[in-house]
């Protein structure tokens, strides 16, 4: 108890706490779209592409998610031109996108003389590292996210449900397409310093796949898998300190331990 | 004119689904569309929609090309799919209903505390009331069917357009649906196109007559299709008979 409560005196624990909460928010209030709409392997997709592209931030010197931010939306149209585009299935186009993000990180790595410290950080995710102009930027952009979330809310549920008949509806769905995975491709490069690329598709799916365990509406989905975002990510940055462990795994086990509670409620629920 | 549509020729992939199709549906209008399988029906009516791209041709509706058109709160389109209620789809009726509120030009978009007595008039009005704080992924498909209805017909809308809207639908719903859409046409002037294999229905309920092969091979009063030799080739003498006789019938009472 003693710990925890030393835990928030330091600066750094604030930063954490504050950052990781918006980022989880903003990963809650997308991931309940994507996960509908069976895209919430974009997330895995273009975290792995974003190793490619810290890998050449490293590489050339700049600082990563400047040059992620960028490329990862990029890459996002990309995945969603293919899908739309041509033949490909959506989850082909993000296996495609996936593996030549793997391969070139392989390659920077490689000629950028192995995998050092600062790759292994953006692997694993080192939230209670976090920087306070990273904070900052985080919170900003965490802001922005949210806010055009709620904004385009109804156009996002009616397209997630009939996306041609939102189409009869006048909505311009291929523009709310487009927000809807440029939002996604921010929100995980943000939560990359969270969890890691290899675990930042779980901040996108597991409140969401939890939510809809025992929501009976679309709305209560979307609050009940920003809670349980929420209170995953403070209490894994808080038991992370306590217990000395990394914060991105003691995030994604606190979340996979209320999806089991949430399946056990359903499966007993009248 | 609610729809006017000149020479709509629609291909895909080099193959030509609708040839050289032209309507002019006035408003107030019933028109029923038959066709066996693959005759463009409901490709004729996604164009209609501008939800499939047409290769040449114009279309208009109330008045105004389909490029420029955004009155969408006017139209309500029931889809012939019902596999869009993807098991578990965590939304209420009331959401899926309210979704069709949509359609009204504003930004941000939203569901105003008012429109929730829209919401709960047209459920009443299709006597599924007690459905409404249900999930739509839990419902059967002849209940998913007078919901979507209910979406379509939330705002009132001046053009319907149904795609083989009665297929999952028992006799007695069958017969309230097909009641209300008849009531919607004759009390508020709401032009409805149906697609139907049912030509009895048809029959019964529609004023004029569209007979798509590919291209149109018979449109217009039903007076006329009674008369049509063409349509006798389609139906056989029999069942044009009966056709005729159920809309006669119909009309009279």
């Amino acid at each position: 108890m003693s710990l925890l409560l030393e835990a928030f005196q330091y600066g750094f624990v604030h930063r954490a706490l504050l950052a990781g909460a918006v980022i989880a928010v903003s990963c809650a209030c997308l991931g309940i779209f994507l996960v509908l709409r069976k895209l919430s392997l974009i997330g895995e997709g273009l975290a792995h592409f974003s190793f490619a592209t810290i890998g050449l931030g490293l590489l050339l010197n700049i600082y990563p998610i400047y040059v992620t931010i960028p490329l990862a939306v990029l890459a996002s149209l990309g995945i969603l031109y293919l899908s739309e585009n041509t033949n490909f299935y959506g989850d082909a186009a993000i296996g495609l996108v996936s593996a030549i993000g793997v391969a070139a990180g392989v390659l920077m790595a490689s000629l950028s003389g192995g995998f050092n410290v600062d790759l292994f950080s953006y692997l694993f995710g080192d939230i209670l590292a976090i920087t306070p102009t990273e904070a900052v930027s985080a919170v900003l952009l965490s802001v922005v996210i949210i806010v055009l979330v709620l904004l385009f809310y109804h156009e996002l549920f009616a397209i997630t449900f009939d996306e041609e008949y939102a189409r009869v509806l006048g909505i311009k769905t291929r523009r709310v397409n487009r927000i809807l995975v440029m939002l996604s491709a921010v929100t995980i490069v943000l939560g990359i310093k969270v969890v890691g690329i290899m675990l930042v598709s779980s901040l996108i799916i597991f409140p969401s796949i939890t939510a809809l365990q025992i929501s009976r509406a679309f709305r209560t989905a979307l609050i009940l898998s920003v809670g349980i975002a929420l209170v995953s990510v403070v209490a894994g940055i808080l038991l992370a300190f306590v217990l000395n462990v990394p914060a991105g795994a003691m995030i994604v086990v606190l979340n996979f331990i209320f999806f089991i509670a949430a399946y056990i409620v359903r499966i007993f629920k009248p | 004119m609610m729809i006017s549509c000149q020479g709509i020729t629609v291909k895909m992939r080099n193959i030509t689904i609708l040839d050289q199709v032209s309507l002019d549906v006035k408003t107030g209008d019933y028109l029923g569309i038959v066709g066996p399988n693959g005759s463009g029906k409901t490709t004729l009516i996604k164009t209609l929609l501008g939800l499939l791209p047409r290769t040449q041709g114009s279309i208009q509706i109330a008045g105004q090309p389909l490029e420029t058109f955004n009155a969408w709160q006017k139209v309500g389109y029931l889809p012939q799919r019902l596999y869009i209620a993807k098991q578990g789809f965590p939304a209420t009726v009331k959401e899926i209903v309210g979704s069709g509120l949509l359609a009204k030009p504003m930004f941000p978009k939203r569901v105003h505390t008012k429109d929730q007595q829209a919401i709960v008039e047209v459920l009443e009005m299709l006597q599924i009331t007690e459905l409404g704080k249900k999930m739509i992924g839990q419902l059967s498909g002849g209940q998913i069917q007078r919901v979507l209805l209910a979406r379509a017909l939330v705002n009132q809308p001046e053009l319907l357009i149904l795609d083989e809207p009665s297929v999952a639908l028992d006799p007695a719903t069958r017969e309230h649906f097909y009641q209300v859409l008849r009531q919607y046409n004759q009390e508020k002037q709401t032009t409805i196109l149906l697609i139907t294999h049912d030509s009895h229905t048809i029959g019964r309920y529609a004023s004029t007559f569209l007979y798509l092969d590919g291209k149109v091979i018979f449109y217009g009063a039903f007076h006329d299709f009674c008369k049509s030799e063409a349509m006798t080739k389609y139906f056989g003498a029999f069942a044009q008979h009966q056709i005729c006789h159920q809309h006669q019938e119909e009309h009279r009472s």
